[in-house]
């Protein structure tokens, strides 16, 4: 008996898996966990946190296979535990590290440039990258899977307001202010590249 | 228009979330202020930067070292041939075949060592051992309940055997299969399938 996996849609596989078939669950975990991986990444920063948060969240769609309604697909379904697995990480270790070096109220130009050297003397374009993802990753936890998720990874506000449970609005507020506190950090180095450019 | 309004539309802008009144409102302000051009410019090149960031991923080796411990999570060990396991239906059906195999081995193999091997050839057939056991037993509990008992014992160490991911060693050695006849394999066929006696 050899029954084939990977040439069937996604719903008998997720029929198969809960109905005790581990073998099905685990090819819509092949077919998905680039894209969640890349996605918790975003939001980490880190492989070895996104490779255990991708395994944390797959686990979490397992266990919690009975209770897929089915008013999505299986991999939004999975998108969004990420997402939540990643937001629950992120505020835990926002809490361990306080980290606080970004704050809403923050002005331009105050903190921001203090934080970083002068652009002068390094090569700004490259830094930028990096300082950008230094930037990011100080974000309070949902800025930052605001902007990950539309920025990042390409999803319109609909979308990404569907795998955080909020309005459109909510996610369009939270990419405005995510871009205010990314400017303001950023500016020297945007200033930089800007003039190069 | 004030231009915390207008940064606002910005950013709506760069998400693809601006239109009509708007989007001519937020053009009209760009014209006449020079800050809030210079924050779309600093914006956009953030959204280039966020995009350009390379996709990361694992390794092969690395997704095979998640798969298996993803696998070990859910319990779920396939053999390193990833052979799917068998269904409860087929491995009670051979689990009946190989009690049905030991039965008679065993009855050979004493009659064998007890005295000349005048075996009778009906007796590898249905009718000559497990239908003869049949009719001995039918009119008698004791010896029926003890038969059942021995059958059933067998059929636990046999279900025990598969379930532990090795080969059933009965089936598995080519040596003890080629002593049998194809007349002997239809009538095991013949005594475990669904039309058995």
């Amino acid at each position: 008996m050899n029954e084939r996996m990977d040439d069937r849609n996604d719903e008998p596989l997720v029929d198969l898996a809960c109905n005790g078939r581990p073998e099905a669950f685990m090819e819509l975990v092949r077919r998905y966990r680039e894209r969640i991986f890349a996605m918790i990444y975003g939001m980490t920063r880190d492989r070895s946190d996104a490779e255990d948060l991708t395994q944390e969240t797959f686990l979490a769609a397992y266990r919690a296979l009975p209770r897929f309604r089915r008013t999505s697909s299986f991999y939004t379904w999975v998108y969004r535990i990420g997402v939540n697995t990643s937001l629950n990480f992120l505020k835990k270790r926002s809490r361990e590290k306080d980290r606080a070096d970004f704050d809403e109220n923050i002005l331009p130009g105050d903190r921001g440039a203090a934080a970083f050297p002068s652009p002068e003397a390094s090569s700004a374009r490259g830094e930028l990258e990096a300082k950008l993802a230094e930037a990011v990753d100080a974000l309070p936890p949902l800025f930052k899977a605001a902007f990950v998720l539309v920025a990042n990874q390409g999803l319109s506000h609909a979308e990404a307001a569907r795998m955080l449970g909020c309005t459109e609005n909510t996610v369009s507020w939270r990419m405005h202010k995510a871009r205010k506190l990314l400017q303001a950090r950023l500016r020297p180095f945007l200033n930089e590249v800007g003039h190069e450019m | 228009m004030r231009c915390e309004r207008a940064r606002k539309w910005i950013s709506d802008d760069l998400d693809g979330r601006l239109a009509g009144r708007r989007a001519e409102a937020l053009a009209r302000h760009l014209r006449s202020c020079a800050a809030c051009r210079a924050y779309r410019g600093d914006l956009a090149l953030i959204q280039v930067r966020s995009q350009a960031q390379p996709a990361p991923s694992l390794t092969p080796g690395e997704w095979t070292r998640f798969e298996r411990s993803l696998e070990r999570e859910l319990g779920y060990a396939p053999s390193p041939g990833r052979r799917p396991a068998l269904v409860p239906a087929v491995r009670t059906r051979l689990a009946w075949v190989g009690a049905g195999i030991i039965l008679v081995g065993a009855t050979v193999f004493f009659l064998v060592k007890g005295g000349p091997p005048e075996l009778d050839p009906a007796f590898l057939s249905y009718e000559g051992s497990l239908g003869q056991i049949d009719r001995e037993i039918r009119d008698n509990p004791d010896l029926a309940d003890s038969f059942n008992r021995l059958v059933m014992a067998s059929i636990g160490d046999t279900i025990r055997a598969g379930q532990s991911d090795l080969p059933i060693d009965l089936l598995a050695n080519p040596d003890f299969l080629e002593g049998w006849a194809g007349e002997t394999w239809e009538d095991i066929h013949n005594s475990s399938g669904p039309n058995a006696p």
